[in-house]
């Protein structure tokens, strides 16, 4: 069932992290379940990382997106649980891409479905006890003792006369050591970290401003890319005239992608100087296109950084295929790079979900949620067939619910992957990663604003529900999502903002609107004619007065 | 060249005078805190000091702030009271939107050294916060203020 072994310091480092040495393990963990059939060898999942450095840190390679989770206080939980070492001496470092880190159950590096724990507790706790059994043993050794008299806490082994050895100091001698087949894990009734309070690990980074997210990397010959996407949903490109966008100072190129058309300047300044300056002509999506068929400034907020002449990168020798680089805290900026010519997102479901997730908010149907989410999802779905419904639910949540696709952001290194290809800086130069900017309810864009309505602002709304038609009121002020005996019923609340005085905004508000939803069984044709309907509604009919702060209670 | 005053230091940038003051911030002194949001001074994550007051320094050029302070999330002292109420009220989710909405707290509390509720939400309400901390962030704010109180005493 398990297998823990030993990773060597260069097998490592050619994972793309680099660390000291000490003891480095990783678990290799059948997964067990319907997987494991008759004539089908299951497959291995191998994915967590632990070291334990010569200093007396541990660190915990993480395998899982955090976004605010919490993630990456959990998981190191529990090996630190299984480990008893310090806690104060956990360190955490974001897993690069590779196979090795794949979900258990899912089969590629994804992060979702409030699967995170549940499915990694086991090996990890095995990694945790199986380093600690290690630990003994070394101490053991030192002491020319029996490793069974030993005992160990808060990161040292403590000899039953009262030595004590830290884990630092016997970091090497462990590594030495093989792993042992089988450990025995804690009785949970002897648990004293999991179950406890605790404070985050990532919050220190984010709130001094360290906290490296998607946006914040930056590599050698980086370049920025803006991607203009098409104004409307499922619009293909006809024509793109880019002169006057490579007319910007540190634009470097204009590039046809299946998002759009982006924009690839020395610097994000450039970029979005240039995006509105391309203008793209796109062939109309028919039934959800219209709008106009210039690109202009409705541009969603795609972002993928690029490098140029990425063929001295050490990693595009030491691959010479895809890599996906997370970033070291992962909201809504993943980063992907590619190095050849296979693309690969960390979450291939996600496009699908969003597709899933955009039908949705048509059928929410106000005019400016539909252009809101027009934006951000065009490109990047539009080879998805739209003909089911699912529903986001925000991992922000105080009511129990899981969250799931909350950040919609793990396509973007498909973004990034993909335009790496036709970039004109040599075969092999596509190494990218890529930011995703656009986030639900966080960027709208502004022309389309601008254009339609001067100074309605939807901003920061959120879906919560699931398709078991259990839907719950989400905590944030802006939209929320109740079960109406079958029907969905949805309100939808947007935040706008008039004018500015001063720096501020006048106010937010709040205007709301209910209609019904059926279910996936509804007729084509009734769902249609809800959402003429729908989109013929009046903006100020729709939305109400509300202050940025009031609690769902007062719903 | 134009000179900046950040954080206490001075800078001698290259930007054009019409460079919004974020890009300079993030991509010419790799002060990376302050964040790019919506780029049109409406979500607030780029929130600075400009001789003390709030800026949205995605819509703020360069030009403009020649010679002013600027004061950024990497200048805030690491004890500053409002970073400590932060992290024991576990403000930050995704953290994202988090150096803008201290920025702005700091401020807030600068004026008001004990806001009430709709003091903060008032303040606060120009910066968005997508996981929905709001909560936490006037718990953290009235934390701050009884912390600077009880310090002053």
């Amino acid at each position: 069932m398990k297998d823990i072994v030993k990773v060597s310091r260069r097998d490592f480092i050619k994972t793309g992290i680099t660390l000291g040495g000490g003891l480095i393990l990783a678990c290799h963990f059948k997964v067990p379940g319907p997987a494991e059939g008759p004539g089908r060898p299951a497959p291995f999942a191998p994915n967590a990382f632990l070291r334990v450095g010569n200093d007396g840190s541990v660190t915990v390679i993480v395998n899982k997106s955090e976004m605010g989770q919490g993630v990456y206080t959990a998981l190191p939980m529990i090996i630190a649980e299984e480990l008893e070492c310090d806690w104060k001496m956990v360190r955490v470092a974001p897993a690069p891409v590779a196979a090795v880190y794949n979900h258990t159950q899912f089969g590629s590096m994804m992060t979702g479905g409030s699967t995170s724990v549940r499915t990694e507790w086991e090996r990890l706790a095995q990694a945790g006890a199986a380093a600690r059994a290690m630990l003994c043993q070394a101490a053991a050794q030192t002491w020319k003792a029996d490793a069974v008299i030993c005992r160990t806490e808060n990161g040292q082994v403590v000899h039953p006369d009262g030595r004590t050895l830290t884990y630092g100091e016997l970091a090497d001698k462990a590594a030495k050591l093989s792993v042992p087949n089988t450990v025995k894990l804690k009785d949970p009734s002897r648990y004293t970290l999991i179950g406890q309070p605790i404070h985050r690990l990532d919050s220190p980074a984010k709130v001094n401003g360290s906290a490296v997210f998607g946006i914040d990397v930056r590599l050698d010959n980086l370049l920025v890319a803006v991607i203009a996407r098409p104004p409307v949903f499922g619009a293909t490109l006809k024509s793109v005239d880019d002169t006057k966008a490579k007319a910007v100072a540190g634009v470097q190129a204009v590039v046809t992608v299946p998002a759009g058309v982006a924009v690839v300047a020395d610097g994000f300044w450039p970029a979005l100087q240039g995006r509105p300056k391309t203008i793209g002509h796109h062939r109309d999506a028919g039934r959800y296109g219209h709008h106009g068929l210039d690109t202009g400034n409705r541009l969603g907020l795609g972002i993928v950084h690029t490098f140029q002449g990425g063929t001295e990168d050490r990693r595009a020798s030491d691959h010479g295929h895809q890599q996906v680089i997370k970033s070291h805290v992962d909201p809504e900026n993943s980063a992907a790079v590619d190095l050849g010519r296979t693309v690969e997102t960390v979450d291939r479901l996600a496009d699908e979900r969003i597709a899933a997730g955009v039908f949705e908010f048509y059928r929410i149907g106000h005019r400016e949620l539909r252009g809101l989410v027009r934006q951000f999802a065009i490109g990047e779905c539009s080879s998805v067939r739209m003909h089911h419904l699912a529903i986001f639910r925000p991992a922000n949540h105080s009511i129990g619910l899981p969250g799931l696709g909350r950040r919609l952001a793990q396509h973007c290194p498909g973004s990034g992957a993909g335009l790496s290809q036709p970039l004109p800086f040599g075969a092999n130069a596509g190494a990218a990663t890529g930011h995703h900017a656009t986030e639900l309810g966080m960027v709208v864009d502004g022309g389309y604003r601008r254009r339609r309505h001067p100074y309605h602002l939807p901003i920061a709304f959120q879906l919560l529900g699931n398709d078991h038609r259990q839907c719950r009121i989400d905590p944030l002020p802006h939209l929320r999502f109740v079960d109406d005996d079958g029907h969905r019923t949805i309100v939808a609340h947007a935040q706008k903002s008039i004018g500015r005085k001063g720096g501020r905004p006048t106010g937010p508000f709040r205007r709301t609107r209910h209609f019904e939803m059926a279910g996936q069984d509804q007729p084509a044709a009734q769902r249609d004619a809800g959402l003429d309907e729908i989109s013929s509604a009046d903006l100020d009919d729709v939305f109400h007065w509300a202050p940025p702060f009031a609690p769902a209670a007062a719903w | 060249m134009i000179t900046l005053d950040v954080n206490g230091k001075k800078h001698k940038v290259s930007a054009s005078p019409d460079t919004p003051l974020l890009w300079v911030l993030r991509e010419e002194l790799m002060l990376t805190g302050t964040k790019f949001g919506c780029g049109e001074g409406i979500c607030g994550a780029c929130t600075v000091h400009v001789d003390g007051e709030t800026t949205r320094s995605c819509i703020t050029s360069v030009g403009e702030v020649e010679g002013a302070k600027i004061v950024t999330i990497e200048g805030l002292p690491e004890d500053h009271p409002v970073k400590r109420a932060w992290l024991a009220a576990e403000v930050s989710q995704c953290g994202y939107c988090q150096p803008g909405q201290i920025m702005e707290a700091v401020a807030l509390l600068r004026d008001n050294p004990a806001p009430s509720d709709s003091d903060i939400d008032d303040a606060m309400s120009d910066n968005l916060c997508r996981c929905g901390t709001y909560p936490r962030i006037r718990k953290a704010i009235h934390q701050a203020a009884a912390g600077a109180k009880g310090g002053a005493q």
